[in-house]
């Protein structure tokens, strides 16, 4: 399909060439110039397109550009088009990322018609020509011609969108770059998100934002599992965790303390152990520096650094560090011995 | 001159990107460039396609057009012609200019301007890419039509 145009393209420059050399002479040339036009302003707005979809947080555009965005929304949104350089289909990966992001339909229909129309530089050329009533008069009609286009499309295209036979909720849309880009091998996003969501195993990635599949295979969970999704990230650094002294009476660090597991980080002065005990649940321990020895059940060999040690519920295990080496340990617990 | 703030702040906005997080940038170019790749091709050979219909479709011949008086004809004719074709500027300007003076109404002047950037046929392929054919005929027409008041009003007003 996108090779055709250009075939089509090249079929009309050879049958012009054939039948009228200086009208293949003024095509070549008028090309020239749309070419070089596309290559000065093209890159930059991929650019700027691809950097808004990783860095503008969602809820940013909500607020200035969707749908409850009013007519701060609107105006903005008319600023931003006619700010703008380059020619309409320039304009239309910078909507679309916009679009994903959350602004309006309208919003995303001022920008492309502002972007297409509403130009001061291009004011000032008009009324060059074609006098400054002309111009003036014409900007002064077309900017709320383009509020007004805002306004209806969307209650054309939303009317109609309900018919289409399987559509996306607009949760999971919102989930997507909204490109069509086709890197994914897939000609639009929502056929890419169908089938994730039917292929779960997939190895199709979404090449705009590769969370997208992670994503899309959440978002099927049940609702209960979705809302503690949204819960803030919890990330503790095990130096300021919160310290608690253990049943031996150790100082010991509470990194973790979910239904599931606990981690636990402890540290071992030099010499100092915990002595042999059985614990209920399956443990692991992770070196985090250090040197010294560890005993599960009968065994008992000496760790380091970035070592791994599995214990199974039961058995009995042992800490020591070296007599001349601290050691600071995370304990693994799961699942978490205090929540049963 | 837009061009170059359009570039500054692409380049601006890389670099701001690159000092805070080089993972992050090196994704943004990489899905920059499959972006920039996925609709080249095309976008190419719509602009080669418009370059040609421009040579078949001469200034001249489109002044020859939309030379007559009557009001609706010109006007539709007008918006009609805008609509498949994307001038530069230094050439619609002077067109207009000179169909004004060679005795065009307004109607197909004004409309024909405004169609030639807010209407898109040969643009609608990609356009579809991105919003679907929906959204992008829907605007089309409607910009279509809303081309055609603004040519109006201008009749009105001027």
């Amino acid at each position: 399909m996108k090779k055709r145009i250009l075939l089509i393209a090249l079929a009309g420059y050879l049958i012009t060439a054939l039948v009228d050399s200086s009208k293949f002479g003024t095509a070549i040339r008028l090309t020239g110039s749309y070419l070089l036009e596309m290559v000065k302003v093209l890159p930059a707005v991929f650019v700027l397109s691809a950097l808004l979809l990783v860095w503008v947080p969602r809820e940013l555009i909500i607020k200035t550009l969707g749908a409850q965005s009013g007519w701060k929304g609107r105006l903005l949104s008319l600023l931003f088009g006619s700010l703008s350089a380059g020619p309409i289909y320039a304009a239309f990966p910078v909507a679309a990322a916009l679009l994903s992001k959350g602004a309006s339909l309208a919003n995303v229909v001022i920008i492309i018609s502002s972007w297409a129309v509403v130009k001061v530089p291009m004011l000032i050329v008009e009324s060059s020509f074609l006098g400054l009533k002309f111009a003036t008069a014409r900007y002064l009609l077309t900017v709320p011609t383009i509020l007004a286009i805002g306004y209806i499309t969307p209650l054309l295209v939303e009317g109609v969108k309900q018919q289409t036979a399987q559509p996306l909720s607009s949760e999971l849309a919102g989930l997507l770059p909204g490109l069509n880009c086709g890197a994914c091998g897939f000609a639009t996003c929502s056929e890419y998100a169908r089938h994730v969501l039917a292929n779960p195993g997939t190895q199709h990635n979404c090449k705009a934002d590769p969370s997208v599949k992670s994503k899309l295979l959440k978002s099927r969970l049940p609702a209960e599992i979705e809302s503690q999704e949204v819960i803030s990230m919890k990330r503790i650094n095990i130096n300021t965790a919160e310290v608690f002294t253990n049943k031996r009476g150790m100082q010991a660090k509470m990194v973790l303390n979910e239904a599931s597991f606990q981690v636990v980080d402890l540290h071992l002065e030099a010499g100092e152990q915990v002595p042999s005990h059985k614990t209920p649940v399956d443990v692991f321990f992770l070196i985090r520096r250090g040197q010294g020895t560890v005993v599960i059940g009968s065994e008992e060999q000496s760790v380091g650094q970035d070592d791994v040690i599995f214990s199974p519920a039961n058995i009995p295990h042992a800490l020591r560090a070296d007599h001349n080496s601290e050691l600071d340990v995370l304990i693994v617990k799961a699942p978490n011995p205090g929540m049963s | 001159m837009d061009t170059l703030v359009l570039l500054g702040g692409a380049v601006l906005a890389l670099i701001w990107s690159y000092t805070t997080d080089r993972q992050q940038t090196f994704r943004a170019l990489q899905s920059a460039r499959r972006m920039f790749a996925s609709t080249a091709t095309e976008i190419i050979g719509i602009l080669a396609l418009i370059g040609l219909l421009l040579a078949w479709l001469p200034p001249q011949t489109i002044e020859k057009l939309l030379g007559s008086s009557s009001l609706l004809k010109t006007g539709l004719l007008g918006a009609a012609i805008g609509s498949i074709t994307i001038l530069p500027a230094f050439v619609a300007f002077p067109l207009a200019s000179s169909l004004l003076t060679g005795g065009a109404n307004l109607m197909a002047v004004a409309s024909f301007l405004t169609t030639l950037t807010m209407v898109g046929i040969a643009t609608l392929p990609i356009e579809k890419r991105y919003f679907g054919w929906r959204f992008a005929l829907t605007r089309n027409a409607l910009s279509f039509g809303g081309a055609l008041l603004v040519a109006l009003g201008m009749v009105v007003l001027l």
